[in-house]
């Protein structure tokens, strides 16, 4: 297997020694790599789509602010009792399904790594 | 625009023609950068009710970072469960939550009557959740 790449410790550790943990980076192991990302906002009751047309599912992350919070985000789940809100992906768009009766604003990352 | 960057593939494709998805690396994309990360505990009461914060874990950043958190809870000490993980046990209802704004990152875990502590372990991201 060839050899090469980048390997760069975090400090106090010595790079030929140190193990995936104790590096901050390392191309030996996969990093995500943002494809897109931006803010919107999704209406009451009502489904954000976000087109990626990737042709595959790919990784991602959704914030949205919390119910009755401005100026508060959280990770977009998968809760739409409590929290109200589900992000799911196919092979050509990120949703954004909000269950609350008022609009939220949301930041999400569209990964080019796939799930 | 200049021509300029590393990029590095995954063993087996050429650098040359590889896609995105085949590469480790490539300077070309951003890349979720760990600004801070750490455990903390949250000691749950017998007594308490509801939700029970930590206490907050301030970034220093002036705007809302993106971050993942990891919490082994009560119903099971040896699995993590992600953020926002809500009625994870069938008929405790326990849950685990966090939320972040311009100063703070916020974790909790449900209480149900039942003394315990929870595990968390959270990353905060220089690229923002907002």
């Amino acid at each position: 297997m060839a050899d090469y790449g980048i390997k760069i410790s975090v400090p106090g550790n010595d790079v030929l020694a140190a193990t995936a943990r104790y590096l901050s980076l390392t191309t030996g192991q996969n990093l995500f790599k943002v494809f897109a990302s931006g803010s919107s906002t999704v209406n009451a009751s009502s489904t954000l789509t976000i087109a990626h047309n990737l042709t595959y599912k790919p990784n991602f992350l959704v914030f949205i602010e919390s119910v009755g919070v401005s100026g508060q985000m959280e990770l977009c789940t998968a809760s739409l009792i409590t929290n109200k809100a589900r992000a799911y992906a196919n092979n050509t768009n990120l949703y954004v399904k909000n269950t609350h009766t008022a609009s939220r604003p949301i930041f999400y990352y569209i990964m080019y790594d796939a799930l | 625009m200049a021509d300029y960057g590393i990029k590095i593939t995954k063993t087996g494709f050429d650098t040359a023609t590889a896609a995105v998805k085949d590469q480790v690396f490539n300077s070309t994309y951003n890349s979720f950068k760990i600004i801070a990360s750490g455990q903390i505990t949250i000691s749950v009461l017998a007594t308490d009710t509801g939700i029970k914060y930590a206490s907050n874990i301030n970034h220093g950043l002036s705007y809302i970072p993106g971050f993942l958190a990891f919490a082994q809870l009560r119903g099971s000490s040896t699995v993590s469960y992600s953020v926002n993980g809500l009625d994870l046990f069938s008929g405790s209802g326990e849950g685990f939550y966090g939320d972040a704004n311009t100063t703070r990152l916020r974790l909790g875990v449900d209480a149900y009557g039942t003394a315990y502590t929870a595990t968390i372990y959270y990353y905060i991201f220089a690229d923002p959740g907002s």
